[in-house]
């Protein structure tokens, strides 16, 4: 009996906290005109990216959507380590297979750029003036010598 | 005169409902959302002050959840009331809040109207003589935010939404997600910490 009647004066002194705590009717005049104030500087202080993601709302892919961006990076990601790891490509044999200046001539060296790589200087034609044929097969393709 | 900040405090009749507020909101008619300020601004603020206790933030944290609303209402899809979706947007903001000023109990006094209050009610708690009446009211308030703030914020919200904004159980359930018979038994256990706390105003 006597815990109820505390209750009830409790209840009475938390009604009483709401008439203490909430201001008179002149707070709340401006709410509208100020929450649209604070909304128009909040826009102007947007960035693109979250103008965007405003704009353009996945209700029900979030989710599936974030998964897929992360599996399609870790794919990239794990494509990236695996070219990186990888043991040397053909076509870097290739590119050291290409001509040092010492066997050209000057004129064949200036023929001769960083990415030509069908230009076949041959040694016994160095005192010569310099020749070059074009490899009609990327050397990369051709079979392996036997003696 | 009706309680402004009460749940169920609509003293003339709505001639749009809520949800055709929602609607028109949706379609891009700002002005619509104005109207549903105007209607839930009392009540969010109260909400947020009794959560609180602190009407210098709550100021803020009130255009905080109406801007989070704004922002998130094209996802809202109507499978609750927009008032119950309004408070439950208020609810994890003051949780948020609270969690950011933890053990900051923050009391100003500065916008309080203690001339508006009815004598007669306050002087149940508090003996009220001329010199130190404002004192007093200001010490009783000092203490019913320290109690409430005591509160975990489960049992808190329940509390105020409850015995301050004067929401029923099953609108509480709704907001919080839980059942009505858990809301009563928060309730009941806030009640007895209150009594508790505040030992010296109830006896």
């Amino acid at each position: 009996m006597e815990n109820n009647q505390e209750t009830e004066k409790l209840v009475k002194l938390l009604n009483l906290k709401k008439q203490l705590g909430n201001p008179g009717e002149f707070y709340f005049q401006n709410v509208g005109p100020e929450f649209n104030r604070r909304l128009r500087s909040r826009l102007l202080r947007k960035t693109w990216w979250e103008t965007l993601q405003d704009r353009v709302s996945f209700p029900s892919f979030t989710r599936e959507f974030g998964y897929t961006l992360a599996g399609g990076f870790a794919a990239l990601v794990l494509t990236g380590a695996l070219l990186i790891n990888a043991p040397e490509s053909k076509s870097t044999l290739v590119a050291s297979a290409k001509p040092t200046k010492e066997y050209m001539t000057g004129s064949v060296a200036d023929l001769v750029s960083a990415d030509t790589q069908e230009l076949v200087v041959t040694r016994s034609m160095a005192g010569q003036p310099a020749q070059y044929v074009l490899d009609p097969s990327p050397i990369a393709y051709e079979s392996g010598f036997t003696f | 005169m009706p309680d402004p900040g009460s749940f169920e405090d609509d003293d003339k009749p709505l001639s749009i409902t809520d949800a055709e507020l929602v609607r028109q909101t949706q379609e891009g008619r700002t002005e619509a959302f104005d109207e549903l300020i105007e209607r839930y601004k009392k009540k969010i603020y109260g909400l947020v002050y009794h959560m609180t206790g602190n009407p210098d933030d709550s100021n803020d944290l009130m255009f905080e959840i109406f801007e989070k609303a704004f922002f998130s209402i094209k996802n809202f899809k109507g499978n609750s009331s927009f008032s119950t979706w309004i408070y439950q947007i208020s609810k994890n903001h003051v949780i948020n809040y609270g969690k950011k000023r933890k053990n900051k109990v923050a009391i100003s006094m500065n916008d309080l109207d203690t001339e508006a209050l009815v004598n007669g009610e306050i002087a149940e708690f508090v003996s009220l003589d001329s010199t130190d009446r404002d004192v007093k009211i200001k010490e009783l308030q000092k203490k019913l935010n320290e109690a409430l703030a005591k509160l975990s914020e489960d049992h808190r919200i329940v509390v105020v939404m409850h015995d301050i904004e004067g929401m029923t159980s099953a609108e509480i359930g709704k907001v919080t997600k839980c059942s009505e018979g858990t809301v009563r038994s928060r309730l009941h256990y806030a009640r007895q910490q209150l009594q508790t706390y505040l030992k010296e105003y109830l006896n």
